[in-house]
């Protein structure tokens, strides 16, 4: 669909907003037709609800008037994100670091004559008791034991640190100019990191989106210009994918964010293409943005480090769109660019606007664009504003950057608008489809007798009974479809203890590993056989399932670990002797901390894909039964009001994940360091000794060598201790898989089972109160009866038309 | 008469044996034009072009002349015989012309009263045979015979032959225009007098798909591509006076505020979109689909308002 289309699309749909609450404003001025709200009597339209829809349309009216664009930015680590925005954007609004930075999400919006940035923060307070909470933790914490063992990583322990400083409680609603937005920044990225470690619970965010995120306000130089035509722009400069490990509700917020963007702007190193970096670009296509992939684009950056053997452009789009990401993401949106030459060719003509000229040096950004456009000579030209203007656009074409963003603001532009519009069209059919089947009833009453009316209200009545019955049904169902999913979660979450116990056996054993794992596969398929055909043939269909779940694939996990060459199987330890190895040992857990993290998060991503799939299963088949109980209700109901229940039902799916925080103290105090004494020999200088050695090398003595002492460090690993952790953790993980399943089960499937008996029986009275209004209406006096009738009659012709313009605009926006 | 007007006629004539809906149309608009005050017969609409056409290829006369003819002869025999004449000239087919005509003759049979015997006695011969007419259309219906020609109507529709004279039209009234001779012939007898309310639906539904592939395959656009209002009005100002004639006939009859993509199209032809005027029941942006499924209950509203 092309710009002038959506266009067109935007004004259809005011044009349908409009003529809605003007339908809605007479339907509430007609006499005897819409009543107040009675607790009493549930209805269609009462014009309690009549006046919220007025304020949900005006809302809506606003949103596709003032329409906002937004285009999250998300990158793998260290690719440049927040330099991109900068880029972008034409300043330095977020720190650009070589370190992993932002971990939560901030808007950054565009805001014409905004010259310095300014940014408003309005959850300062909860960050503040959030802080205070964090200070609390980290002070009890620290009773028992040291900062570093708490906190083992330097960042967190640094953060922790900025924490206890009190830093946080200066946190207020605006900050103005980029370093006290710096600050603000690092403070809330310090909570943050710390949060998570403690199990603390960000501030929750509201469904209605960005509204209490941090949000930078500045005039972009470019996008305004190409976005001017489309109203409100805002990026999103999104967390890492480090950050989306840790399942907390950080990943709900960016999740919630992300499915509201307009478009996507994958942020990838093209320096570490085609190494062990792609899987993390993987990681954020399928994991992150499986949904959004039409709306993804990628900017390769750091192409300008580009060597003569490198892959060009077209190599490297085939590679990530073909091989990388199996045809995701078409060729035609991976760009590679260079954002750093971007920025300092956007930041110049940035400060070339604004302010006319560039900052006299020693300012960085000055030095940094002069030197890359103007040469080792810039300080001669950097002066002159049409040399350095010129210079600037030469580089902002180098860096690759024009083409590409213009793409991707217009089609960011174009998606927010059909995103805007689809939400708008909805609510207009919506309201529409409710008022058609009230004004149905109400005017069935002008054609039907007081006697035929009665007895719908009475049969109504009835049908409302029969739900009940059904509900008490599906509520016995669901209690012996809990205790089968309870014995199926036991079976999975064994065979997932399994799998990890097998795993580990192995790594601290080594060899044998592949027959292992085929003996152990296969036992384990058995056991499950086994336990499901004793549940018995009523659960086909899930014992099915279970069978086509892949189990765990030890010989691949086994190909991942490093086999532990010099491991004392005597006394279960590794040790390493010199000063050179103290690091090297800390480099080996770290390493065995990673493989154990791997295996649990691997197995933790299976357990999960084969109870959601259970669960799927199990749901359906509750569905079913109620469908088939409520048969009978549905169909007696919907004949009895001659149209059709739109009802539509889903259940919830399990969200069972592996907190990656779990595992925050695992490979902690197994590495012991001391020193020892230890003799040496050294060559003793001189002919003499030279000569005796060469007759100790003949007589294999130790002629021509002086004896001496030393100390020296000695680490030793003690990978029992890692295994009895590795098992701790084992116990944790299987209590936490069961824990999360029986809550699925006993809390969520009830709370849906109960939502949606509740919502049938409202939908059901809703029409046996216009029933019900309906046979009051023929008390009216004649000529007030048939004004009434009139009014119906018009305004049900007017909610024809809205219905059926309203049904054809969803379809056709669907549709793209 | 010119030999202009004598090749207009020809072409003329060819338009109407594919849209008989002008022919049923014109004679509608003919029995509501003359008005029976006492024994004075009276052409209210002398002037309108379209039906002075439909009336000379039928006839043989303009509708002038038959005007002079009424007014000379006032209450005169002949002229009463002469129109009715004319009437059974314009061969009716639909069911709605039927009735409606038969309904119009047998008011002014109770004005005459008993003055005129032996005109009473012809319009009591005409109503007789359009009643017959109607008893054929119904037992068509109920045997099931009018389901099979109305779905024929609805194939043969979208596909016309190279010497259909409307072929050139602009996709929105094309459209139109089809959909109009939808309703006026065996598909809309078919759905209005059927007793089986769902059949009546899927073939209204099964329409609507065809329609909406016809016109969004003219368009060249997807089905569902919305499309703004003036990209499809704009194109109807440049018709040639005879396409115009026709179309903003068919498109200006039977108005009601009910039909407001009818009237934007007639007005498009006419003089120009006043896309304001038409807000806010005239949709804005729409998809061939969504023209398709408008039309298709913008003119039926139109009929139904006939029947009534």
């Amino acid at each position: 669909m092309h710009k002038g289309n959506i266009e067109a699309a935007g004004r259809e749909t005011l044009r349908l907003l409009n003529y809605t609450l003007e339908v809605l404003n007479k339907h509430l001025a007609a006499e005897d037709l819409v009543h107040e709200e009675d607790p009493e009597q549930q209805r269609q339209l009462d014009r309690k609800k009549a006046r919220l829809w007025k304020d949900v349309l005006r809302n809506e009216i606003r949103k596709v008037e003032n329409l906002e664009t937004v285009l999250a930015v998300i990158g793998t680590t260290s690719a440049g994100k927040s330099l991109t925005i900068n880029a972008i954007v034409g300043a330095e609004i977020l720190p650009s670091r070589p370190d992993p930075m932002t971990t939560y999400p901030t808007l950054v919006r565009h805001k014409t004559g905004q010259k310095e940035p300014i940014l408003h923060f309005p959850l300062a307070h909860n960050f503040i008791e959030l802080g205070k909470a964090a200070k609390a933790r980290i002070q009890d914490l620290m009773q028992n034991k040291p900062l570093d063992e708490i906190f083992p990583h330097i960042r967190e322990r640094q953060s922790a640190e900025h924490i206890l400083s009190g830093k946080f409680e200066s946190l207020t609603e605006t900050y103005i100019d980029r370093e006290p937005i710096f600050q603000l920044l690092e403070i809330i990225n310090d909570l943050y990191r710390v949060c998570a470690p403690l199990d603390i619970s960000l501030p929750a965010v509201a469904d209605d989106g960005g509204a209490a995120l941090p949000v930078i306000e500045v005039e972009m130089f470019h996008v305004g210009t190409v976005n001017q035509e489309h109203g409100q722009f805002t990026i999103l400069d999104s967390p890492g994918p480090d950050d989306f490990r840790q399942g907390d509700r950080l990943r709900d917020i960016v999740r919630r964010q992300l499915s509201q963007a307009s478009a996507v702007l994958l942020i990838c190193d093209f320096t570490h293409l085609n190494t062990d970096a792609d899987k993390e670009i993987q990681e954020l296509v399928e994991e992150v943005l499986a949904q959004l992939t039409d709306r993804v684009f990628i900017f390769v950056n750091k192409f300008d480090q580009r060597g003569a053997r490198d892959w060009g452009a077209e190599e490297v789009r085939k590679y990530l769109s073909h091989t990388l990401l199996d045809g995701d993401i078409p060729p035609s949106r991976i760009f590679p660019v260079s954002a750093r030459s971007a920025f300092r060719a956007n930041w110049a003509k940035r400060e070339l606007k604004l302010r006319g000229h560039l900052p006299e040096p020693p300012d960085h950004n000055t030095e940094d664009f002069g030197s890359e456009a103007l040469g080792t000579l810039w300080k001669r030209f950097i002066r002159d504003n049409e040399t350095t203007r010129e210079a600037a656009e030469a580089l902002w074409r180098n860096s690759l950057f024009d083409e590409p963003l213009e793409m991707v603001i217009r089609a960011a532009a174009a998606n927010a608008a059909i995103i805007s519009l689809k939400s708008a069209i909805a609510k207009v059919v919506e309201y529409n489809r409710v008022l058609d089947r009230f004004l149905k009833i109400r005017a069935t009453a002008a054609t039907t007798s007081a006697e035929t009316l009665q007895s719908e209200i009475t049969g109504l009545q009835s049908d409302v009974s029969k739900t009940g019955k059904a509900y008490d049904i599906a509520l016995d169902h669901m209690k012996e479809m809990v205790e089968f999913f309870s014995s199926f979660v036991d079976v999975v979450c064994q065979n997932a203890s399994d799998d990890v116990g097998n795993i580990l056996d192995e790594y601290f054993k080594t060899g044998k590993i592949m027959q292992l794992a085929k003996d152990k596969s296969a036992e384990r398929h058995s056991l499950l056989r086994q336990l499901l055909t004793k549940i018995g043939e009523k659960f086909s269909p899930l014992v099915e399932t279970a069978e086509k779940q892949p189990g765990i694939d030890l010989k691949a996990m086994a190909q991942d670990f490093d086999p532990a060459t010099g491991f004392d199987s005597k006394t279960g330890t590794y040790v390493l002797r010199g000063h050179a190895h103290a690091n090297e040992a800390k480099a080996l857990v770290a390493r065995i901390r990673k493989s154990i993290l791997d295996v649990f998060l691997a197995v933790s991503r299976a357990t999960q894909t084969r109870l959601a799939s259970a669960s799927a299963t199990l749901s359906n088949q509750l569905w079913a039964d109620i469908d088939s109980n409520l048969k009978d209700v549905l169909e007696s109901a919907e004949q009895r009001l001659k149209r059709s229940f739109d009802i539509t039902f889903t259940f919830p799916k399990p969200n069972l994940e592996m907190s990656e925080t779990v595992f925050r103290d695992y490979g902690t105090n197994v590495v012991r360091q001391k020193a020892e004494k230890y003799e040496r020999y050294v060559e003793r200088k001189g002919v003499a000794g030279k000569v005796k050695r060469w007759f100790a090398d003949f007589f294999g003595e130790r002629w021509g060598y002086d004896k001496i002492q030393e100390t020296r460090e000695v680490s030793t690993i003690n990978l029992g201790a890692l295994r009895d952790q590795a098992n701790q953790k084992l116990g944790v993980f299987k209590y936490e898989m069961q824990r999360q399943a029986e809550n699925f089960v006993s809390s969520v499937l009830r709370e849906s089972v109960d939502s949606y008996f509740d919502d049938l029986k409202k939908y059901i009275e809703a029409f046996r109160g216009d029933l019900l209004d309906a046979l009051s209406d023929k008390n009216l006096e004649k000529d007030r009866l048939q004004a009434l009738y009139e009014t119906i009659k018009k305004l049900k012709s007017e909610v024809d038309d809205l219905l059926h313009d309203g049904t054809s605009l969803k379809t056709a926006l669907e549709a793209i | 008469m010119t030999t202009n007007d004598f090749i207009e006629d020809a072409w003329f004539v060819a338009v109407q044996q594919y849209h008989p809906q002008l022919t049923e149309k014109a004679l509608i608009d003919l029995v509501n034009g003359l008005e029976v005050v006492g024994d004075h017969l009276r052409c209210r609409n002398a002037s309108q072009p379209m039906i002075g056409r439909i009336w000379r290829a039928l006839t043989g006369k303009t509708l002038r002349e038959q005007y002079i003819i009424d007014i000379n002869l006032k209450i005169g025999m002949d002229a009463v015989t002469a129109w009715l004449k004319d009437i059974q000239a314009f061969q009716a087919k639909s069911d709605l012309a039927l009735a409606m005509v038969s309904d119009k003759l047998l008011e002014t049979r109770t004005e005459l009263g008993s003055q005129l015997v032996e005109v009473a006695a012809a319009i009591d011969q005409v109503v007789e045979d359009f009643g017959s007419q109607m008893n054929e259309i119904n037992r068509r219906v109920q045997e099931l015979e009018m389901r099979d020609k109305a779905r024929n109507h609805l194939e043969l529709l979208v596909v016309r032959s190279g010497e259909y004279p409307l072929r050139k039209l602009p996709p929105l009234a094309q459209v139109f225009v089809e959909i109009d001779e939808l309703w006026w012939g065996d598909f809309g007898s078919y759905c209005r007098l059927t007793a089986n309310a769902e059949a009546a639906k899927q073939m209204i539904e099964l329409a609507h798909r065809k329609i909406s592939e016809a016109f969004a395959g003219r368009l060249g656009l997807p089905v569902h591509e919305i499309v703004a209002i003036e990209e499809l009005l704009n194109p109807l100002s440049k018709l040639s006076t005879g396409e115009g004639e026709v179309v903003a006939y068919l498109a200006n009859y039977g108005i009601s505020n009910r039909n407001p993509l009818m009237r934007a199209i007639g007005n498009a032809v006419l003089g120009g979109v006043d896309i304001q005027a038409a807000a806010p029941t005239l949709p804005l942006a729409i998809s061939p689909s969504g023209v398709a499924q408008r039309l298709l209950r913008e003119s039926r509203l139109a009929t139904l308002e006939i029947s009534r």
